[in-house]
This record gives C-alpha cells, structure tokens and sequence, in this order.
C-alpha cells in the first residue's frame, strides 16, 4: 500500500498541483487510488499528465462537452501507445 | 458500457425538478463518456503469455501491466471527474431552496446593522460599529457542494472581489482570492479557478457549540480528511487521522482545566504534531518550516480565566504563544496570537508579536457570536457572524477588508 503523504512529497508537486491531486484524489474510490498511486510510484514522470488530463477532463465533464472529451480521449490512446514504443 | 449512476438520485429528484433534467442529461453523457474509455480499456490486448519468449517474459510482463494501469487511470479520472460533476449539479438546484432563519435575519439587522439578503442577491451591504467597514455580498454556489461568498471592500478596492469558500454547514474551507468584477461577473458557470494562494490558508475551520454554550470546540484542520475525537469527559483531544488515514494520538497535557472550555487550535504540526507547519511571516510572505517534535505547555496567570499556550519545537525554538480570555460563562471573549519568525539562524530570538487579536461577543441568548479580528496595530480588519444555534454552526464571514488588500493580485 502506497502511502499517499510519501508519495506527494516525493512527486515534489508545486502548491497548485498538489491541490489539483488531492482534488482528484478525494474523488477516487480506494481501489482506483492505488492504481493511481502504482502507476506514480513507478513513473513519476506521469504526474503531468495525469494532472492535465484531470484539469481538462473536469472542464470536458462540466460544460457536458462530447468534442473535447473525445480529444482527450484521442490523446489517452496516443500516449499508451508511446508508452508502449518506449 | 458503463451505466452511470448517483446515489441518492431518486431522493432528489421527487423535490427538484431542475436538478432532475440536469442529472438525466449528465447521465447520459457520463455514460457515453465512460463507455468511450471502456474502449481504450478495450483496446488492450490480452497478453498471452505463451507468446512470449521467456527471455523477454518478465520485462513484457512488465511493460503490459503499465500500459493497462494507465488506461485504468484515465478511466477512473473520468469517474472522479463525472463525481464531481454531479455534485454540482446538485447544489446549483438546491443552493436556492436554502433559507436563512428570520430570527437570523432579524438579530442581524437589529444588532449589527447588516441588510441581509438571501442567497443569490445582488447586495449586501453592512457597516461595524467600531469601523467603517462597507462591503457588498454576494452568494454563490461552488462546483464541490459549498458555496463562496463574494465581498467586495468599496474603500480600498471597489474593482475588486474577494471570494471565501464555505462548505455546507458554512464551514469555512478557503480564504480563495480577488479578482476583478469583470472576472466574477464573467464567471457564468461559477467555476472560479481556486486559488494558487490559497495553500497560505489551506485548512478548513469548523466550529461546534452546544446548546447550553457550556462547551466549545474550535478546531482548525488542515484538510477534510483529517478527523478527530475529542474526548468531553477531560477535555482533550484524543486521536487525530492524518489524509491517510493514519491514525496519530496526541497526548497533551493541560495545565489547570478550565471547569467548562476547552480550546483546541492546531495546524498540521502546531500541536506536537510531527510535520510541515506554513505560517506567516512579518513581512507578510509565508513561510514553511519543518517540526520533528514539538512540545507545548499551558501557563496559568492567577485568574482561572486566561491561558496561555507556549510552543517550541524540538530545539526550544518558538514557535507560537496564543493567549485565551474566558468570561465568567467560560466563553471565550478574546484570542491574542503571538507568532514567532521561525527563524532557525537566531534560535534564541523571542517570538514577535506579528499578528492577530481576535475578540469574541456573544449574543443575549448564546445563540450568536460576532468575532472581530484586529491587526497588530489594534485596528479592526474583519468580522466573523458566526451562528451556533444550529447542530452544524452557520458562519458568516461579513467582512475582512485588510485581507482583501492582501489578496489583490
């Protein structure tokens, strides 16, 4: 189990991204943070990401907007697949 | 495909018509949405393992759970994302049906001279007796289920809005920042960005009080994750959950019990709590500073009614000095804080006095308590209604024009 204090202070977050984690972060069912955690813990590098994706999801979520969402899902897939190539 | 759903639905949707369509048109597109990233899911293949030359087994193996963790990832942002969503939309249909009291109303107009209107009105405005405090309120509800207030100090900066943000209850969960009119005003969604500055006060304060007003809990927590038992019988904090959930027991001392108060105040680190503790310097920027351990002891005067807390850290650094006044009730009618530079390069230095007095007065029937906040000069800076005779303290911050200069960006 991956200790959600540990984790932030290692991932050395600026103020706004560590109030945008723990705003998705309280969000999240147990289970799904650990995921999330799992994935952090080996890639730190995927904070940004992650984080982005959060900030542009919300928006995509709140106005109800189908074409951004699609987009952000569009660049989801890309980036499994260079993960994959890497 | 994922089918959405939202607990409590069916609760709302027999009283809120509104709130009924919105949830509709949000579920089917939350559906669409995590169905679309169903596909992504979809899109990984099965590894088959028998496939795979052993040689490169482990590092396949490897490689493949990370590509699925991070296309579970994204699914689970947009289950949070579409969480999140909801909660708006039902406090958007709901925020208005909230009424505020008459007696309220009445108490407030009558003691304090405050015209006070209903959520979603245009003005408020409201002068102190001491001061010339003149502001305008506005109410408006936040995506996370809390609302913000929006205040603006015609004096010192008529263009500007200064946004707290309360959680239900009136908890207060942010001191947020100011922006222009035009900004709030163009703000259709009422989805001000929070923010970056906000980490300076990034603990929400909750305030309790009985019925009788016989006891009186004050706790500042860093987040809302963070709980806590407090134990009536004597009168102290007995256990405290980080974020994590780790639990962490304070055991604290204090010198001389009141018969009826008991005052808990801490930050993350402020009560003998191992951690980061962010305070505010003299010159007005904040600072961190790191406590392994901390010690803290409770002077006596002479007079059973006042206290004084002295903080040092684990080199006898200060660290905080509050002092507390009680009333014959066992009210407390005034908080001074004393706050040192956190200085590690002069450790012996004395704590300045830098900052706050806050004082507290109540009302005929204990029911409401005004507090006043004044700056290190003596001058009145804020005001604080906070209303006690509900289970869930209402407060209402009715003004605070020295922190709407220092949040001006």
């Amino acid at each position: 189990m991956i200790n959600y204090n540990d984790l932030v202070s290692r991932l050395k977050l600026s103020d706004n991204d560590k109030k945008g984690f723990e705003e998705l972060t309280e969000r999240m069912p147990e289970t799904d943070k650990q995921s999330l955690f799992e994935l952090l813990d080996s890639e730190p590098s995927m904070i940004k990401s992650i984080l982005d994706n959060f900030r542009q999801k919300k928006q995509a979520f709140m106005s109800q907007d189908k074409n951004a969402l699609k987009k952000i899902i569009q660049q989801e897939k890309q980036m499994v697949s260079k993960f994959a190539e890497s | 495909m994922n089918k959405f759903s939202h607990e409590g639905l069916s609760q709302e949707k027999s009283t809120y018509p509104e709130l009924e369509r919105k949830l509709t048109d949000f579920q089917k597109f939350a559906s669409e949405a995590l169905g679309s990233e169903n596909e992504v899911l979809a899109e990984e293949p099965v590894l088959d393992l028998s496939k795979v030359d052993p040689a490169k087994h482990e590092k396949t193996r490897g490689r493949h759970r990370k590509k699925t963790l991070i296309s579970q990832v994204w699914k689970d942002i947009s289950k949070a994302c579409a969480g999140l969503a909801v909660a708006v939309a039902v406090n958007s249909a709901t925020a208005q049906e909230i009424p505020k009291t008459a007696e309220q109303n009445k108490f407030l107009q009558e003691s304090i001279g405050i015209k006070y209107g209903a959520p979603g009105d245009t003005t408020f405005t409201t002068y102190d007796r001491m001061g010339e405090i003149i502001l305008e309120k506005r109410t408006q509800s936040w995506e996370d289920g809390s609302s913000y207030y929006q205040f603006t100090d015609e004096r010192a900066n008529p263009d500007k809005v200064l946004l707290k943000k309360y959680g239900i209850g009136g908890i207060l969960k942010h001191n947020v920042r100011s922006v222009s009119k035009e900004t709030a005003r163009s703000d259709k969604n009422n989805n001000v960005p929070v923010s970056e500055s906000q980490n300076e006060e990034n603990y929400l304060r909750q305030i309790k009080h009985s019925s009788t007003g016989q006891e009186y809990v004050e706790e500042d927590l860093k987040t809302s994750h963070t709980t806590n038992s407090f134990d009536k019988k004597t009168k102290k904090l007995k256990t405290i959950r980080d974020e994590s959930g780790h639990k962490k027991t304070i055991e604290f001392s204090v010198d001389g019990t009141h018969s009826g108060n008991v005052i808990i105040r801490f930050k993350d680190g402020a009560v003998g709590l191992p951690g980061t503790f962010t305070e505010k310097r003299a010159d007005g920027k904040w600072d961190k500073i790191e406590i392994v351990k901390q010690n803290q002891t409770w002077k006596k005067d002479g007079n059973d009614k006042n206290f004084t807390s002295y903080s040092r850290d684990e080199k006898g650094w200060p660290v905080m000095e509050e002092s507390i006044k009680f009333n014959d009730q066992g009210l407390v009618i005034e908080r001074v804080n004393v706050r040192g530079e956190f200085t590690k390069q002069f450790p012996d230095s004395h704590p300045r006095l830098i900052d706050e007095r806050y004082t507290y007065d109540y009302s005929p029937d204990g029911k409401l308590v005004t507090k006043r906040i004044y700056d290190r000069d003596g001058r009145l800076s804020g005001m604080e209604i906070l209303f006690v005779d509900a289970p869930e303290c209402h407060g209402l911050y009715v003004g605070i024009p020295q922190e709407a200069q220092e949040f001006v960006q």
